[in-house]
């Protein structure tokens, strides 16, 4: 992976589970000269998300500056009206509570240091004023920090070399029916996004589903025992723990949807049928916080990439390999 | 003590008559004031601020804010243009116009942008400040947003918006509300307790063309363009928006500062539980709880207004400018 170019990033995170995974491949990457984690609500509150990006990041001894930045949807949840219950509860299996991303995670250190004291969308409007080298933005959580950034300096957009969102779902949704958790979550916050031009990568469900890890994944990373391999594979076997109680023995496996965005940002050929459409983001009704794609014969012009598919083999190698020492 | 105060403006006419009010009453010691998109875009609120600031001799720091609503105009079906002119003798004549015919200003606005202007002075500050907001709600929606505690350092906020009986750029919504339902709302949720100064108010707190001379005869910068602009707007109001005196106008962003002042301009204030409405018909609507038991206050709203005290008031206060 040496031979990839490395480029400045900046990681938008709601740490959680997958986002941790995806957050320590940001930092083990010899191709990612990571500048800044900015957090926001989502899976859990921005004060538990801000706490365990801190504590992530003790545990890999790494210095990275955290901005910690918005706690509730740009508006969406200022209306009754609209789609707001979140269909990810916790489940209760042998009288245990089982959930997806447990408040603080566990199995990692107490951080010694505290977020940055600038909020992160004040960040991001003084960081891409100054910047004068291309950054690439990889969002892994609600849009709402860059939905309000957008909102207010749309020509910052010009600044930003390539914005990788996890989000969406085209074949597949999550939080509702029609919508996958970051889009739905803060739908206006994607449509501020999409109309800078800025022309993101989503990487959907549909990729992340792809390139899902299973229990033999997860001994395998525990082979390499380092921190964040056995990590991973101990978020990974809880995920599957949460999935296969509530989806069916089945499900044996989990998406870690955050570390493929991550991974694409690396090395774009783990993601596979990357394809050019033209989307919007569902406002109201059924459709709220659905991507809507163009689905006409002559659809408007494209404005995001999206991957519908991923190579699960290279994805695991690549964890195993940013992993491995 | 002068009451310190932040004003937020989409200039405008009558935002330059309120600017022109605050500036020129002994009681207030504008801080800053903050431009929003509104009446016109944001570059020509901004400008037309400065302009009118370089020539009153003034050099205020004037923070640009958001160029657009939070959220509104994302849904194409919420999308529709809005704006007053009225056709006057084979000519269009604007309730705002585009860009001020006043000199090209002193200096230029500040860097930083206005929310996060909010953001840090009222971080900052150690006496809360008042706040005259006259524009759509963006600035303060998005700063309350980002840091709700700010809330804590806001003494009184005044909005001049919305409607109960009156209403002007739909059938059931006022222009700044309309503009931007979802930045209200945020205020409204904030805890910050606005008072409301809605067109039930401003429209009974009207200048006459008589009264309107009165003003002008004190002869100076500020009086003269106050009554040009108020000019202009009678010509609108008399073609597209008949009052309930003839020939004459209303003075909205102005009778807000007023308040701030001489909160006696206000009349039948009530306490009230109010929603803005983001959809459909309803869209800018003022929904205000009329149950016999409704929710709780969450804002102070003016149901009428003492146009002759009002009226007073301006023409006493524009005596205030010297030149120089």
């Amino acid at each position: 992976m040496d031979k990839l170019k490395t480029r400045k990033v900046i990681l938008d995170v709601d740490t959680g589970s997958d986002d941790a995974i995806a957050i320590m491949c940001a930092i083990k990457s010899k191709n990612i000269q990571l500048e800044a984690i900015c957090t926001v609500w989502g899976n859990l509150t921005v004060d538990k998300t801000t706490l365990n990006t801190l504590g992530v990041c003790e545990a890999l001894n790494a210095d990275i500056p955290v901005y910690s930045g918005c706690n509730r949807p740009m508006v969406k949840d200022r209306s009754k009206y609209r789609d707001l219950e979140d269909a990810y509860e916790p489940l209760i299996v042998d009288g245990k509570e089982l959930k997806i991303h447990y408040d603080r995670l566990e199995g990692i250190p107490e951080s010694k240091r505290k977020a940055e004291s600038r909020h992160a969308v004040r960040f991001y409007y003084d960081y891409l004023t100054a910047a004068t080298e291309p950054v690439t933005l990889i969002a892994v959580g609600p849009l709402t920090n860059l939905g309000f950034l957008f909102r207010l300096a749309p020509h910052l957009a010009s600044k930003v070399e390539q914005l990788i969102i996890m989000g969406g779902g085209v074949d597949i949704t999550n939080c509702s029916r029609a919508g996958e958790a970051n889009i739905w979550h803060d739908p206006e916050a994607f449509q501020i996004i999409l109309d800078t031009g800025i022309h993101p990568l989503l990487v959907p469900l549909d990729a992340t589903h792809a390139a899902g890890l299973n229990l033999d994944d997860c001994e395998k990373l525990e082979g390499l025992n380092t921190f964040a391999a056995r990590f991973t594979a101990r978020l990974a076997k809880q995920r599957i723990e949460y999935e296969s109680a509530r989806f069916g023995e089945d499900h044996n496996w989990s998406a870690i949807h955050d570390a493929l965005a991550v991974c694409a940002s690396i090395d774009e050929t783990v993601l596979e049928n990357v394809e050019e459409v033209a989307c919007r983001a569902g406002l109201s009704g059924s459709a709220d916080g659905e991507v809507l794609i163009d689905r006409r014969e002559v659809p408007e012009k494209a404005n995001a990439s999206i991957a519908l598919s991923a190579n699960k083999e290279k994805f695991l190698a690549m964890l195993c390999q940013l992993f491995a020492d | 003590m002068k009451k310190k105060l932040i004003l937020d403006v989409d200039t405008g006419s009558d935002d330059a008559i309120a600017i022109m009010t605050a500036l020129l009453s002994p009681e207030i010691e504008v801080v800053a004031i903050c431009t929003v998109w509104g009446n016109t875009k944001l570059e020509n609120t901004t400008e037309n601020t400065l302009r009118l600031l370089s020539r009153m001799g003034l050099k205020i720091p004037v923070y640009a804010g958001v160029p657009t609503a939070l959220s509104k105009y994302l849904s194409p079906e919420r999308d529709v243009p809005a704006f007053i002119e009225a056709e006057v003798d084979g000519e269009v004549v604007k309730m705002h116009d585009d860009l001020f015919d006043l000199p090209a200003p002193h200096y230029g606005k500040e860097d930083l942008p206005a929310p996060f202007f909010y953001m840090d002075y009222l971080s900052e500050v150690e006496e809360p400040v008042d706040i005259v907001a006259v524009g759509p709600l963006t600035n303060l929606g998005y700063a309350l947003s980002l840091k709700p505690d700010i809330a804590g350092k806001i003494n009184s906020l005044t909005i001049m918006g919305g409607g109960y009986n009156v209403a002007n750029v739909t059938g059931s919504a006022e222009a700044n509300f309309w503009h931007d339902p979802e930045a209200v709302q945020i205020i409204l949720d904030s805890g910050v307790h606005p008072t409301i100064v809605p067109l039930d108010a401003t429209h009974k707190a009207i200048i006459t063309k008589e009264e309107i001379d009165e003003l002008r005869a004190s002869d100076n910068f500020c009086s003269n363009f106050a009554a040009d602009l108020m000019e202009q707007r009678v010509l609108v109001h008399t073609e597209v928006q008949p009052l309930y005196l003839p020939d004459s106008a209303t003075v909205h962003d102005a009778l807000a500062v007023a308040a701030l002042v001489d909160r006696d301009v206000l009349q039948d204030v009530r306490e009230v539980n109010l929603n803005v409405c983001f959809t459909g018909v309803g869209e800018g609507h003022c929904v205000i709880d009329r149950r016999e038991a409704p929710a709780n206050s969450n804002c102070s709203f003016a149901f009428s207004a003492d146009r002759d005290r009002f009226v007073n008031f301006l023409i006493k206060t524009f005596k205030n400018f010297n030149e120089g």
